[in-house]
């Protein structure tokens, strides 16, 4: 769905945190312009609460996190806790990668 | 004379014990709304096509819908061949709670409401097993229409008289974040959101195979916005359902019981 796919793996969670963040002000708004126009998220913006992350915008982002992870996401990943906040999502990105290196 | 065939039916044919087991079920989800003095409101089962189009039923759920025809030509031979076939004006009611939002379309509400209806809904799912997925089936709803605070307020209160009634049939079961059977890969943002804001979850009886018998559904403004009720601020009421499918419970009833 996305035009644009994150380039590579990320070596750290960090990494891939400073990579979703612009994505998500860069990026985004070009392959789904009604994110454009808004104030640009940090990565302790609420996505929904304040910036407005509508359902267009999650599949992009949820696509940019699975393209990282190199595969699909559980239903037990999809939850709130997991996608509060441009942290959250970076923390379930480390944790998938890191019980992809463990098993 | 041929003998007799066996005819499908599309929901269970009912009598005696089972006519009584289905209809206490129903009674006491009646009472849980009547508990929060739902008004009691009686809904056709065929709903007109511009209702759904408004409540953006057929984009959402294309692959469920079931349309009342009648023939262009009542004298042909094959008569309900294709061609021949003149949709009308009206579905048949895939949910209950449509209607309810048609109800108070354009109204300004002084205050809450609650109301709650029992209504025969037909989908066209892929698979039928009666007590699991019918074509025919019926729900009680409960539909509430207030403030956030209020909403939340009154599903919890609900929530835990279901949960008292489940323990009390020995149901095993569990409530779980679900999301609806969108058909359009192009909604699979809207099944994420669901997800991730949990505005649909589900009871789920684990025995003998899962399966859903409550859902309760929050939709924010979606349907206030879309049929303009508000508040008296003039801001759209944020609406829920909750569902309650009685086949399925009172078949799980009915072999709980025996």
């Amino acid at each position: 769905m996305n035009s644009l796919q994150p380039p590579r793996a990320y070596r750290t969670r960090e990494e891939f945190a400073e990579a979703l963040l612009n994505y998500i002000n860069t990026d985004l708004p070009i392959v789904h312009p009604k994110a454009a126009g808004h104030e640009p998220f940090e990565r302790s913006t609420l996505l929904f609460e304040e910036g407005g992350i509508d359902s267009l915008s999650i599949v992009h982002i949820v696509s940019f996190l699975e393209a990282a992870i190199g595969g699909t996401l559980s239903l037990q990943d999809i939850s709130m806790k997991n996608f509060r906040t441009v942290e959250h999502i970076a923390d379930l990105y480390f944790r998938l990668k890191s019980d992809e290196s463990n098993s | 004379m041929n003998p007799i065939p066996e005819f499908p039916t599309a929901a269970p044919l009912r009598d005696g014990a089972a006519i009584s087991c289905f209809e206490e079920a129903d009674r006491e989800f009646l009472q849980i709304g009547q508990r929060y003095g739902a008004r009691e409101l009686q809904f056709p089962a065929l709903i007109s096509k511009s209702l759904l189009e408004r409540a953006e039923y057929p984009q959402a759920f294309p692959h469920l819908l079931m349309i009342a025809c009648a023939c262009h030509d009542p004298l042909r031979e094959s008569l309900f061949a294709s061609e021949n076939l003149a949709p009308q004006e009206w579905y048949l009611s895939p949910a209950v709670c449509y209607h309810a939002y048609a109800h108070y379309q354009g109204q300004v509400l002084a205050d809450p409401q609650i109301v709650t209806a029992r209504g025969r809904c037909y989908r066209r799912e892929a698979s039928f097993q009666f007590g699991r997925r019918q074509l025919e089936f019926e729900m009680r709803e409960i539909v509430l229409l207030g403030d956030p605070e209020w909403l939340n307020e009154k599903i919890a209160l609900i929530r835990a008289d279901i949960d008292r009634i489940a323990d009390r049939c020995g149901l095993p079961v569990h409530w779980e974040t679900a999301e609806d059977p969108f058909f359009l890969p192009t909604a699979k943002g809207k099944a994420l959101m669901q997800r991730l804001l949990e505005t649909k979850n589900e009871l789920v009886c684990d025995e003998p195979e899962p399966l859903a018998i409550v859902s309760i559904n929050r939709h924010g403004t979606f349907f206030a916005d879309r049929f303009a009720i508000r508040q008296p601020d003039k801001t759209p009421v944020h609406t829920a359902c909750i569902a309650f499918g009685l086949d399925r419970w009172a078949a799980l009833r009915n072999s709980n019981t025996r």
